[in-house]
């Protein structure tokens, strides 16, 4: 039985949780809903992580899982994840709040809505958020491991000190089972990252040549932030109002300064950035005042993990060769 | 005989219809494309478009493993 969605209202997050940025997600289930498992998902990487021959390979062990069910339903188990508080994306308080707005569309709730919808919501009850909210859906290469799009199972490249690495991972090992959980793509592994603690460990099933191997990988500390989230649809209600990128040499010197600082590429329209008076091209070199030294990644995961809402955040930029202090809101 | 080559040529024109239907060009809009899809009949039996729980149900009556797609 196939299904195509093309919008999350109504759809029970409980059950389909996915890197809500995404292009293309596919699930396999049983008709009694456990997942099978996942396939796709993430917009930036539609070069190298969508491929025919890949989702062939995933939709046959999906298959295979399902000849062995519901004896392997158990092992299937973790694949679903713990329940959001909210489980339809239209009664998430702050998507609630959004289509109350006159002068938004009433149309669909698209997929990226639904991480605005999980995150904000949490920062209007005063939560942080959990690193896992920012720097969603780990690519296997945030543990060293480099998966071969073409087969989606298939480890074509590992990092020298990685976890991977020092787990015994070799390229052309082919990935069966992670935690307990078998991998039919990229997704499952992404899935399984996802739900991983900073500091944990992941038993690893694979095969090479002939032979079956368990190894055992250790994650400890920040290896999930190493994948940069500011390219998501999502980010874009995560940032000030404005979106900042790093400024370039010349710019630095303009500023005054020898490292670091964001420059203001764009400040949207009606946000707290317009609110606050700031423009395009305005160069940040402070925050707080220190010195500001972080991507614009970075600075959103001070923002949303140590402020919250209507915190005042002072920012000192530079403009027209003056600098100034502009205080600004979190939205 | 000539009741049978009646449904032939029924099937046929059915057939013809349908595939000229289904034929997707770039310039298609969305609804276009939905509405052609719909409309064929080797599509439309196997996918359901945008009811997930039409989908559960179906997939629970005929006890057959359920594929959902986003996009």
């Amino acid at each position: 039985m196939c299904v195509r969605a093309v919008q999350m209202r109504g759809v029970d997050t409980s059950i389909f949780q996915f890197d809500f940025d995404l292009t293309f997600c596919a699930f396999f289930l049983s008709p009694d809903l456990t997942i099978y498992g996942r396939y796709g998902s993430r917009k930036d990487a539609t070069d190298t992580q969508f491929n025919i021959e890949a989702f062939k390979t995933a939709m046959s062990r999906a298959l295979d899982i399902h000849k062995g069910f519901p004896a392997n339903k158990a092992a299937l188990a973790p694949k679903t994840g713990k329940a959001y508080e909210w489980k339809l994306p239209e009664t998430m308080p702050s998507l609630e709040q959004m289509f109350r707005n006159p002068n938004f569309p009433k149309g669909c709730i698209h997929c990226h809505h639904v991480w605005r919808g999980v995150r904000r919501s949490m920062l209007m009850e005063k939560k942080p958020l959990p690193a896992n909210l920012l720097y969603t859906y780990p690519m296997p290469d945030a543990i060293g491991m480099t998966v071969d799009p073409a087969s989606g199972i298939k480890v074509s490249a590992v990092a020298a000190g990685t976890p991977a690495a020092k787990a015994g991972v070799l390229p052309g090992d082919t990935l069966e089972v992670i935690n307990g959980q078998p991998i039919v793509s990229i997704a499952d592994v992404q899935w399984i990252l996802q739900n991983s603690p900073d500091a944990a460990s992941l038993k690893i099933e694979v095969t090479r040549g002939a032979e079956r191997k368990t190894l055992t990988a250790t994650l400890a500390g920040e290896w999930r932030k190493a994948a940069d989230f500011t390219w998501r649809t999502s980010c874009g209600d995560l940032r000030l109002g404005m979106l900042m990128i790093a400024m370039s040499d010349d710019e630095r010197k303009t500023a005054g300064i020898k490292a670091g600082g964001l420059k203001v590429k764009n400040v949207y329209k009606n946000g707290a950035a317009t609110n606050a008076g700031f423009q395009n091209g305005d160069l940040v070199i402070g925050v707080n005042g220190q010195p500001m030294q972080a991507t614009e990644a970075e600075f959103l995961a001070y923002v949303r993990q140590k402020l919250t809402l209507g915190a005042k955040l002072k920012l000192t930029i530079v403009r027209g060769g003056k600098r100034q202090d502009i205080q600004v809101d979190v939205p | 005989m000539l009741r049978s080559r009646c449904f032939a040529t029924v099937a046929l024109a059915v057939f013809l219809t349908a595939s000229s239907a289904m034929r997707l060009t770039a310039d298609d809009k969305p609804a276009d494309r939905r509405a052609k899809v719909g409309d064929d009949p080797n599509i439309s039996s196997q996918w359901i478009y945008d009811d997930i729980p039409t989908a559960i149900a179906q997939a629970k009556r005929d006890n057959k493993p359920l594929l959902v797609v986003f996009r």
